[in-house]
């Protein structure tokens, strides 16, 4: 059996994807395939799972997939430390990501610029399709043709050239990827699961510790000017409010399933993980008039003090980056800036910052 | 004291739920828990303010809250309220209050809501209204406006979308008599915050209802939400206005009032065409609207001005 | 205090002597006469309640969970289609576990449409968690009421309870019984006490949330050893109860003349009286006859009704209610308690009643004689192993 295991976020495409990659698959004459989201509360932008399983006899697991063969990531930023815990022995991650192959550090990792490919045909990144494209190059079970028929059978009619284009541009950059890193010598799992049709345990050796999947190291350029990545250390951390706060304390089954009354305002987790752009605030462009804070839908503005006085800050554990602050600042205060580029950043900063520290 | 943004609670009891990025059903649960303080006790219907707010151990109230059965929000908070004034532990600020969307109101809801007038129980109900059912998945409610394209109205060649009108859910509450209801919109969210204050200081039955746009299921960009809920309002297609029933007015049949009477309106083609649901309107069908709302103000300037 | 009361009356009796201090309730028959009691009870003062004059049954229990989740003792009755049309609020208030007590005047279900009693609207709704207890007389209606409180409220069961009254035969049927001194009821019944289930303004609490995948089975796993542990809380509820008044109870089941019988007639509610007159005649006619009285629906008495069957060569249920396309499903459980014990013993249902039809003396006496001919089937070797298993009384030999 294959299984893909698809990351995504809502609103992203990933059932889709995962869907048409079912269909086109199970076109083969004795092929049978599964295609199903992860289902949840969870809203657009938030991180989301969907699933494909493809096999040579009727499919009756219809439980999510742990270990993938192919573990697609839409959104790079979805791909953290533990993904190597997702995929099978000589299994291939495929991430949307411009960055080179060599950065990752895992020849298991196989990046696509999904978003430029389909940015360059729809004119915005919507990147599902890509990677149906990519999967007809890295595996036998899927061909180009199943896959056009199966846009054509489940897309809407006003999407199909474009899509079909979309997995044209997407077979030939994958089989170039694939090309180059055979010719590197690098010996992919990407590359040896192509050429030996992914045969169990083929790239298993490939190391997975020094895999690099998180944020751009300190050399990348963020594209911020110094005063606006100077902008992204928040001035303080929330006033002793009334708000509800993370906890990590153990629960104990037999105390709380006896009752469906739990203390109010227990979290659990962050809502970082949605947001592919950060509001970044312009201290001196404020007025402090505090549209932001008021309008915010999930009461991510605050009010801090530092040496400098009061301002206005994020809470970036829970911002979800809709921009609404943005917007309705009326004194162009607030910028959204793309999260890559923050994070190249503040490593840039940091970086400064500890020379400076150095010198000194 | 008249709240603003400057003077509104810092506490935070609405936080750290799933909504969408931009919601604007959350800011108004937000904001209206900010105004209405730590001893409220909110209770919410199935719908995304509950299916984004309470997912154990995930529990973004920070005030005491419940879910209710879907179309039981009046009656539960009708209970809560009995329960802590029978007991003698009901808070001097304490308001027992509904958020439920506009299928939870105007649909399965509506009974209920009725019942929990009629008996003039002292409960604020909140309706965020983003015009059709979005937890499922945007599906047509009796608030989803004409011409609106939901996944059970869907828009093409054939029909444009929604073809009933919103319900005047409003007026329908006004005419029980209730003490207080309101309109209002998170694209004036101060309007909003002072209805809610007022009403927090209203005893008896109290309703507001608020649009809250979704920008997933309106087809718009998320950062415009608070944007679109100010144009509607500008546009003339949602009004801003109360109504004091016969115990606060003191008129027998009560008093509606304009909150906001723009002299002139932005344009309705405009509004209609910053979302999605609305592309496959025609001019005529535009025009339509524009007759309509046209109607509706001259009705609204002649009785509620 | 002796009186001549209808079911619901004394019912309402009952209520009032547990002090609810929030009741909401639609008015049904043959419930009715129990909320427009209430309802005096509350205008003449003699109890001090908060009655909501809700618009529907759905809102009725939706009233009590949201009274409930603030720490109040909460009352609501109904019947038939109002139970029904309230169905979905029954799993919120068991998978909330707040201690709500209903009377339910069990009536039949349409169409076609009929207002008379049998018992397939509580039957139907078993698995909702609710532990279902049913009355044989007004007496033990009554004092039920009370016992019901102690039973939900105690802090191992924390979980609904409803009290079956069958529609007419005990609701609008009046008898003596004797009505407890308030004194002794308010000691036998302190007030309501969840220090974890209810709202607090000193330590806010998220209350009716939704568990995934990962933590459901948890709450449902504590809901059903919850349920199961109310088993034992019964018996300690009606020593406590006999001690207080004078009457003792039998606990999940009431075995009459089981001991040593060879045919035992399983049933509940009011339909034992009946029985129990056939079994002591037939004893007189030398027939060793039993009734197992199934008091206690859920928690299902396994035990009990396997020791009160356990030596019998044959036995019956006698329900008023019928799975259609299966079998009844007082039937059901009680051949799942038996093979569960390893018993064989042979069985048969007996549906009657539906609607309000009457359940005579002979045709209990012909549900002995089946048994009768059973067991001689099986003494000579020829059981008649097609006979059929489910009988409707009062149809034909087909």
């Amino acid at each position: 059996m294959i299984e893909v295991l698809w990351h995504g976020r809502g609103g992203q495409g990933a059932f889709t994807a995962a869907r048409l990659l079912g269909a086109a698959a199970s076109l083969a004459e004795g092929t049978y395939a599964l295609a199903f989201p992860s289902f949840g509360p969870e809203r657009r932008g938030a991180p989301m799972r969907a699933f494909t399983k493809i096999d040579a006899a009727p499919i009756g697991d219809r439980s999510a997939v742990e270990q993938a063969d192919y573990v697609v990531y839409l959104d790079e930023t979805l791909l953290v430390p533990g993904w190597e815990k997702e995929l099978k022995p000589g299994g291939v991650v495929l991430v949307n990501s411009t960055r080179d192959a060599s950065s990752f550090r895992d020849g298991r990792i196989m990046p696509i610029d999904a978003d430029g490919i389909s940015s360059a045909v729809l004119g915005r990144p919507i990147p599902n399709t890509v990677f149906l494209g990519a999967l007809c190059v890295l595996d036998n079970a899927l061909t180009r043709e199943n896959v056009e028929e199966a846009i054509r059978g489940y897309m809407p009619a006003k999407l199909h050239a474009k899509n079909v284009a979309i997995v044209a541009a997407a077979v030939e950059a994958a089989t170039a990827a694939l090309q180059a890193s055979q010719a590197s010598g690098s010996g992919t799992a990407a590359g040896d699961a192509a050429a030996a049709d992914a045969a169990p345990g083929t790239a298993a050796a490939v190391g997975a510790a020094s895999a690099e999947v998180a944020a751009p190291s300190a050399g990348a350029a963020s594209g911020l000017a110094p005063d606006v990545a100077r902008r992204l250390v928040q001035p303080g951390p929330r006033p002793d409010v009334r708000i509800p706060a993370l906890c990590d304390e153990a629960l104990d089954p037999a105390v709380f399933a006896r009752t469906t009354c739990f203390r109010a305002g227990h979290l659990v987790a962050k809502n970082a993980g949605w947001r592919n752009l950060r509001p970044v605030i312009d201290r001196d462009a404020c007025t402090m008039c505090l549209q932001c804070e008021f309008h915010c839908p999930d009461g991510a503005i605050y009010r801090a003090s530092d040496g400098a006085g009061q301002a206005v800050a994020i809470d970036l554990d829970f911002c979800k980056g809709c921009g609404v602050c943005a917007k309705v600042c009326r004194f162009g205060a607030i910028d959204m800036v793309s999260e890559q580029a923050a994070a190249s950043a503040l490593a840039s900063l940091a970086a400064l910052d500890e020379k400076e520290a150095c010198v000194r | 004291m008249a709240l603003n943004a400057k003077t509104i609670s810092q506490d935070e009891f609405f936080f750290g739920h799933k909504a969408c990025a931009g919601c604007g059903g959350s800011l108004a649960v937000r904001a209206a828990l900010k105004v209405l303080g730590p001893y409220a006790v909110a209770a919410l219907p199935a719908g995304c303010m509950s299916a984004v707010g309470f997912n154990f151990p995930q529990l973004s109230f920070a005030n005491n809250a419940m879910i209710t059965p879907f179309a039981a929000t009046a009656a539960v908070l009708s209970g809560i309220e009995a329960g802590l004034r029978v007991q003698g532990k009901k808070p001097d600020d304490c308001t027992v209050v509904g958020f439920a969307g506009d299928g939870g109101t105007a649909d399965i809801g509506l009974q209920a809501l009725s019942g929990a007038i009629d008996r003039n129980d002292d409960v604020l109900y909140i309706c965020y209204d983003n015009e059709a059912y979005m937890n499922t998945g945007i599906q047509k409610s009796s608030l989803t406006p004409f011409g609106a394209s939901t996944t059970t109205t869907p828009a093409g060649a054939n029909v444009h979308g929604c073809l009933t009108q919103k319900k005047s859910l409003f007026e329908i509450v006004a005419a029980h008599g209730i003490p207080y209801a309101a309109t209002a919109s998170v694209g004036y969210l101060s309007d909003f915050v002072r209805k809610v204050e007022r009403a927090r200081d209203i005893r008896g039955t109290r309703y507001i209802h608020v649009i809250a746009p979704c920008p997933t299921g309106w087809g718009c960009p998320v950062d415009s939400m608070v944007d679109v809920a100010r144009d509607i309002v500008d546009c003339g297609l949602w009004y801003l206005a109360e109504y004091e029933g016969p115990s606060v007015s003191g008129l027998p049949r009560g008093r509606f009032t304009l909150s906001r009477n723009p002299k002139t309106f932005t344009s309705v083609a405009d509004y209609l065409h910053s979302q999605g649901r609305f592309k496959a309107l025609s001019d005529e069908e535009i025009a339509q609207i524009e007759a309509a709302r046209d109607e509706t103000w001259t009705y609204l300037r002649e009785h509620w001005a | 205090m002796k009186r001549f009361l209808s079911g619901d009356e004394a019912f309402a009796e009952g209520v009032r002597l547990a002090r609810p201090q929030v009741i909401s309730a639609y008015p049904i028959t043959p419930q009715t006469v129990v909320v427009e009691r209430l309802s005096e009870m509350v205008e003449n003062g003699s109890l001090e309640a908060e009655y909501v004059h809700v618009e529907s049954e759905h809102s009725a229990l939706s009233c009590a969970i949201g009274a409930s989740a603030t720490g109040a003792r909460t009352f609501t009755a109904t019947s038939s289609q109002g139970l029904l049309y309230m169905a979905e609020c029954l799993t919120y208030a068991a998978g909330g576990r707040f201690p709500i007590v209903m009377m339910n005047a069990t009536r039949a279900t349409a169409l076609p449409w009929n207002i008379y009693g049998d018992q397939r609207d509580s039957l139907s709704l078993l698995d909702h968690g609710w532990i279902q207890v049913y009355a044989q007389d007004n007496q033990e209606a009554l004092d039920l009421a009370l016992m019901a409180y102690a039973l939900a409220e105690d802090p191992r069961v924390s979980t609904p309870v409803m009290v079956n009254l069958d529609g007419f035969t005990i609701t609008h049927t009046y008898e003596n019984v004797d009505v407890p001194d308030p004194a002794a009821a308010d000691a036998f019944l302190p007030p309501y006490d969840a220090p974890n289930n209810r709202f607090d303004f000193d330590r806010p609490v998220n209350i009716g949330y939704s568990a995934g995948p990962e933590f459901n089975r948890y709450y449902k796993y504590w809901e059903h050893r919850d349920m199961l542990a109310a088993a034992s809380v019964v018996d300690e509820v009606e020593s406590r109860f006999a001690a207080a008044f004078g009457r003792q109870y039998p606990g999940l089941v009431e075995a009459y003349r089981c001991d040593d019988a060879d045919f035992v007639v399983v049933t509940l509610g009011a339909a034992a009286g009946l029985v129990r007159g056939v079994v002591d005649a037939l004893r007189e006619e030398g027939v060793r006859a039993g009734m197992a009285r199934i008091r206690y629906m859920r928690p299902f008495p396994t035990q009990q009704l396997v020791a009160a069957l356990a030596n019998a060569k044959a036995a019956a249920v006698i329900e008023q209610d019928i799975s259609f396309g299966a079998e009844g499903t007082v039937f059901t459980n009680v051949n799942s308690a038996l093979h569960q014990a390893g018993c064989t013993t042979p069985t048969f249902d007996f549906i009657g009643g539906l609607g309000g039809d009457d359940i005579t003396q002979s045709q209990v006496r012909g549900v002995f004689a089946t048994l009768e001919q059973a067991a001689r089937d099986a003494e000579a070797g020829t059981p008649a192993a097609s006979a059929p298993r489910v009988i409707f009384l009062g149809i034909g030999e087909d």
